[in-house]
C-alpha cells in the first residue's frame, strides 16, 4: 500500500474513532455480554451463576410459551404486512392530488406522533366490551357486542388494526415521496396510449414503487418481531397466551419472573438470529432491484 | 416572616391557664413520639403553679393573643429554659427566638453568663436547631457575655466555643431531670418553634425514598412528605415510578449501591428481595425501641414484614379488597333489602341469583378485577384463600393449585363470564363499567374507593362475602423497608427511621386522603376514620385478611398464574386441565 492511501486510512480511521467507540460500548459489548450471558444460569441480583453450556438454548426448544410467542409474533407479521403496505398505499394515491391533501397528510400523519400507551389506552376503551364506542354503535346497529380482545380468535387482528391505525401516516409519508418521484412522462405517455386509471396503476405506479414497497416490507418484518408495546397495553399477551410475543416473553422473564438474564438472553439471540436472517433476506432482495 | 409585634411579659400566677393551653397546644404534636414521653403532656395548674413559684416564665402575645411561653429558673451556675412552647399556627415568625432572646438577658440581669437546656437525642432537628442558633448568636454575642462553653456532658459533642446556648443532648441527663423538675429536659416544642430561616440554615438531613404511588395517593404523600420536612427538617427525595418498574430498578440498583435510603414496597416482594439480599434485614429490638412493636399491628400485616423469622420491613397500610354495591344498578334490579338499599350477598348462591337478577344486555351483575377481569390474579388469590386453597401447599414444597380446593375456584372462575354468565367479558374495564352504572356488585381493590367518589358514583361499601369456606379477604400492605447501603451512614439511616415513625404517627391522615386504612392499631380508633362509611368496613374486615405466602417465588408463580386463569375466565381451557398444567409450571421454577 501506498505510503499516502496508508496515511489516508488512519487520518480515516481516527474520524471514525468516536463512533466506534461508541459503538463497541452502547452496542457490541452489551450484545456480545448478552451472549455470553445465555450460556450462563445469571439471575439478575445473584452475585455468583455457573456457565451451563446450551441448557439454556435446549430448555427454550420444550418451553411451550417460548414457542408459543414465536408463532403469535410470525403470525402478526405476517398478518399484519398486507394492510400495512395497502392501506397507507391507497391514501397515498388518495392524497397524493386534491384540494385538502396538506391538511388530510397531517390528520393521517398525527397518530405516529403519539406514543404507544397512549395508542393502546385509547384503543382499549375504544374496544371495550362494556363501555367502549365500538360495541354502543353495534348494539345501536342490532349486532351483536363482542370482546374483540378477549376472543382468542379476533385479539390479534384488533391489535394489527390498533398498529395499521398508529403507524399508517409513517408510511403514508414514505410513499408519497415514492410517488412523486415517479417522472410525470410515464403518466403522459400513458394517457395518450389510452390507458385507464386502473392500468396505469398496475402498469407504471406500482412497478416503479418497488423500492419503497421493499422498504416499507422490510422495516415493517423487522419491527413485527419486536413487537411488545401495542400488546402489552391492549392484551398483556391474553386471553391467555393467545397474543403474548416474544419480546413480551423475554421481558417477563428477564424483570418479572425471577429476572432470568440468563434464559432471557438466550431468547433474545434466538431473535436476533430470525431477525438477522429476514434482514439479510430483504437486503439480497432490495439489491437486486433498486435501479429502474 | 414575622406578624404584628412581639410584646413579651413576665407571667403571673393568673396567666397559669394560659400558659398551660400554650404548653399543651404545643407539645401535642410529640404525643406518642417520644419514649418516655415527654412529660409536658402531664402537666397541670399546679404544676406550672410551682415552676412559676421556682423561677419564672415569659408570655409572648401578638396583638394582645399569648402565642408562646417559656419557663426558666435559676441553677447554681446557669439558668435553665425549658418548656419553650410556640402555637403551632404561629411558628417559624420569631416568636421563640423572642422568647429566649429574653431569658438570655434576665440571665445577665442575674450575673449568669450561662443558659442551658436539654434535648431529647431522638429529635436531632430540634439538637441541630439549638446549635444554628447558638452559633448564630455567638456572632454577635452581646458583651458581658463571656464565652460561654459547653456544660454538662460535654464528650463527644460537636460544637463551638463561642455559643451562649448550650445544647445539653444527653438523653440520660434529660431522664435525670425529668421527675426532679417540671423543666424536663425534653423541651421540644423549640423544635419546632424555629426562628427566623436564615441562609445559612441547612436541612438536617436529606434522604431518598422510591415508592410506586403513581396515582391520587402520589399527591396525598407529597403534601405529607412536605409536612415532614417543615416538621423535621428531613429532606425526602422521592423517585416514584409504576411498581412492576420499580422492583427491577431495586433488584438492579441495590447490589450496585446505588439504592435508595427507603422504599416502599408490596408485601409480597419482601420474601424475594430478602432472599436477593436487597434489603437489610432490621433487628427487632431496635424497631421495637423505636416504638414498632407487633402488638400494636394487625397480625397478617406485621407477619407480611419478615421472612425466614428475620424482619425486612414494616407494614404501612393495608390495600385490601372490599365489596362495591352500585345503587342504581341493584335499585334498578330490585335486589334490595328491606330498607329499599342495596343489601350485600351473604353466600355464594345468592351472589350468583342476585347477579342474574341484574345481568341484561351490557349491564352485568359481579365482577372481580380491575382493568382485565380474567387476569386479576388478586381476585384468583382471594377466592383461593376463602377456599382454604393457596398457590404452594402450607410447606411451600410444592404447587397447591391443583388441589381440589383450589379447582373449585377454577370452576367458578371459568363460569362467571362462561357458564354463569354474570361478569363482564375478559378485558372490560370494570372501573369504567361500573362508574357507567353498569355493573351492580364488585369487588376490587380499596384503593378505587377514593376515586369513585370523585367520579359521584352512588355506591355503598359492603365486606368481601363469603364465596367459599371462609371470609378471607386478600390484603397487600406496603412495607417500609431499608435497601441495603453501600456502607452504612447512621445519619440517613436515623432520618429514615425518624420519616417511618412519623408517617405511622399521622397515618390517619394517609388514610383519610388516600383511603388505606393503616396496619397499625392506632389509627383505628382515630374517630375521623371510624366516622366513614367505607373506611369503617375495611376496619371491619382487619380479622379476616389474608397476606400472600412467604416464598421467594411468590410473584414469579403470580405471572405465570396470570395467563392461566385467563385462559380458563375466557374458556379456552377446561378448568382442571388448565390448573394442572399451572401446577407444573410452578413446580419447574427455579429455586
Amino acid at each position: 500500500m501506498p505510503r499516502r492511501r496508508r496515511r489516508q486510512t488512519r487520518t480515516a480511521y481516527l474520524f471514525l474513532l468516536p463512533g466506534l467507540l461508541l459503538f463497541a460500548i452502547f452496542r457490541l459489548y452489551p450484545l456480545l455480554e448478552g451472549l455470553r450471558l445465555s450460556f450462563t444460569n445469571a439471575r439478575l441480583g445473584r452475585a455468583t451463576y455457573q456457565y451451563i453450556g446450551l441448557a439454556n438454548y435446549t430448555r427454550l426448544a420444550d418451553d411451550t410459551r417460548f414457542t408459543v410467542s414465536l408463532w403469535n409474533t410470525a403470525f402478526y407479521a405476517v398478518a399484519s404486512t398486507l394492510p400495512i403496505l395497502a392501506v397507507p398505499l391507497l391514501l397515498a394515491l388518495a392524497l397524493n392530488r386534491g384540494a385538502l391533501r396538506n391538511v388530510l397528510r397531517g390528520v393521517f400523519f398525527f397518530p405516529f406522533t403519539l406514543s404507544v400507551v397512549t395508542v393502546g389506552l385509547a384503543w382499549l376503551w375504544l374496544l371495550d366490551p362494556v363501555v367502549g364506542p365500538f360495541n354502543y354503535y353495534l348494539r345501536a346497529l342490532g349486532m351483536p357486542a363482542r370482546s374483540w380482545l378477549a376472543d382468542p380468535a379476533t385479539a390479534m387482528w384488533a391489535i394489527i388494526a390498533t398498529t395499521v391505525w398508529w403507524v399508517t401516516g409513517y408510511y403514508l409519508v414514505v410513499y408519497l415521496a415514492g410517488l412523486q418521484d415517479i417522472p410525470r412522462e410515464l403518466y403522459e405517455a400513458a394517457a395518450l396510449d389510452g390507458a385507464g386509471g386502473g392500468r396505469t396503476f398496475w402498469t407504471i405506479t406500482l412497478p416503479l414503487l418497488r423500492p419503497v414497497l421493499l422498504f416499507v416490507v422490510v422495516t415493517h418484518v423487522i419491527g413485527s418481531f419486536q413487537i411488545f408495546g401495542q400488546v402489552f397495553v391492549l392484551t398483556g399477551g391474553g386471553p391467555g397466551d393467545a397474543t403474548r410475543t416474544v419480546v413480551q416473553h423475554l421481558y417477563e422473564t428477564a424483570f418479572q419472573n425471577f429476572f432470568q438474564f440468563g434464559v432471557a438472553s438466550a431468547m433474545a439471540w434466538v431473535l436476533f438470529a430470525i431477525i438477522l436472517v429476514f434482514s439479510v433476506l430483504q437486503f439480497r432482495l432490495l439489491r437486486g432491484h433498486t435501479e429502474y | 416572616m414575622r406578624v404584628g409585634t412581639i410584646t413579651l411579659r413576665e407571667a403571673t400566677t393568673s396567666d397559669v391557664p394560659t400558659l398551660l393551653a400554650l404548653v399543651h397546644a404545643a407539645f401535642e404534636q410529640y404525643r406518642d413520639r417520644l419514649d418516655p414521653p415527654s412529660g409536658a403532656h402531664h402537666e397541670t395548674a399546679a404544676t406550672l403553679q410551682a415552676a412559676l413559684q421556682a423561677g419564672g416564665a415569659v408570655l409572648a402575645c401578638v396583638a394582645g393573643e399569648p402565642v408562646g411561653c417559656v419557663f426558666y429558673h435559676r441553677e447554681r451556675d446557669h439558668v435553665y429554659v425549658g418548656r419553650l412552647s410556640v402555637l403551632p399556627a404561629l411558628r417559624r415568625r420569631g416568636v421563640g427566638h423572642a422568647l429566649t432572646d429574653d431569658v438570655e438577658r434576665r440571665a445577665r440581669a442575674m450575673g449568669v453568663s450561662r443558659v442551658r437546656l436539654g434535648v431529647r437525642t431522638a429529635l436531632p432537628r430540634l439538637r441541630a436547631y439549638y446549635e444554628r442558633c447558638g452559633s448564630r448568636r455567638a456572632r454577635r454575642a452581646p458583651r458581658g457575655l463571656r464565652d460561654a462553653d459547653l456544660c454538662g456532658h460535654g464528650e463527644g459533642l460537636a460544637v463551638e466555643s463561642r455559643r451562649t446556648i448550650a445544647a445539653v443532648m444527653e438523653d440520660r441527663m434529660s431522664r435525670a431531670l425529668t421527675r426532679r423538675t417540671f423543666l424536663i429536659a425534653s423541651a421540644a416544642a423549640a423544635a419546632a418553634t424555629p426562628w427566623p430561616r436564615r441562609g445559612a440554615a441547612q436541612p438536617k438531613a436529606t434522604i431518598t425514598y422510591w415508592n410506586g404511588l403513581t396515582g391520587a395517593d402520589g399527591k396525598v404523600m407529597d403534601e405529607l412528605i412536605d409536612r415532614f420536612t417543615r416538621e423535621t427538617g428531613i429532606r425526602v427525595e422521592q423517585q416514584r415510578l409504576p411498581w412492576a418498574e420499580l422492583y427491577p430498578k431495586l433488584q438492579v440498583s441495590v447490589p450496585a449501591g446505588e439504592g435508595p435510603d427507603l422504599a416502599l414496597i408490596h408485601t409480597v416482594e419482601v420474601p424475594h428481595f430478602a432472599n436477593d439480599g436487597v434489603l437489610e434485614a432490621i433487628d427487632e429490638a431496635a424497631a421495637g425501641g423505636k416504638g414498632f412493636r407487633g402488638e400494636e399491628y394487625l397480625p397478617a400485616t406485621w407477619q407480611g414484614g419478615t421472612f425466614q423469622g428475620k424482619r425486612y420491613s414494616l407494614p404501612l397500610d393495608v390495600p385490601q379488597h372490599v365489596l362495591y354495591l352500585n345503587v342504581k344498578v341493584m335499585k334498578e334490579a330490585g335486589v334490595t333489602g328491606p330498607d329499599g338499599q342495596p343489601k350485600a350477598p351473604a353466600s355464594r348462591d345468592e351472589l350468583v341469583t342476585m347477579a342474574k337478577k341484574m345481568t341484561r344486555g351490557d349491564t352485568f351483575g359481579f365482577a372481580i378485577g380491575t382493568l382485565n377481569p380474567g387476569r386479576y390474579t388478586w381476585g384468583f388469590h382471594n377466592l383461593l384463600w376463602q377456599n382454604g386453597a393457596n398457590i404452594y401447599t402450607p410447606d411451600l414444597k410444592r404447587a397447591g393449585v391443583a388441589d381440589p380446593a383450589a379447582v373449585e375456584v377454577a370452576e367458578f372462575w371459568s363460569g362467571l363470564a362462561g357458564g354463569l354468565g354474570i361478569a363482564p367479558p375478559a378485558n372490560a374495564n370494570c372501573r369504567d363499567a361500573f362508574i357507567a352504572g353498569r355493573l351492580g356488585m364488585w369487588i376490587a381493590g380499596s384503593w378505587n374507593f377514593t376515586g369513585l367518589r370523585e367520579a359521584k358514583v352512588d355506591f355503598t361499601a359492603a365486606p368481601v362475602p363469603r364465596l367459599f369456606r371462609q371470609p378471607v379477604v386478600w390484603s397487600m400492605p406496603h412495607q417500609y423497608a431499608f435497601p441495603k447501603p453501600k456502607s452504612a451512614d447512621r445519619a440517613r439511616r436515623e432520618a429514615a427511621w425518624t420519616h417511618i415513625r412519623w408517617m405511622t404517627d399521622h397515618v390517619a391522615e394517609w388514610t383519610l386522603k388516600a383511603g388505606q386504612v393503616s396496619a397499625s392499631r392506632k389509627a383505628h380508633s382515630d374517630p375521623r376514620v371510624t366516622g366513614d362509611p367505607v373506611l369503617k368496613t375495611l376496619l371491619g374486615q382487619a380479622p379476616n385478611w389474608q397476606v400472600g405466602q412467604p416464598t421467594p417465588k411468590w410473584v414469579a408463580a403470580e405471572n405465570i398464574t396470570r395467563p392461566v386463569i385467563d385462559s380458563i375466565y375466557t374458556g379456552q381451557k377446561p378448568a382442571k386441565v388448565a390448573m394442572e398444567e399451572l401446577a407444573r409450571q410452578i413446580n419447574a421454577l427455579p429455586d
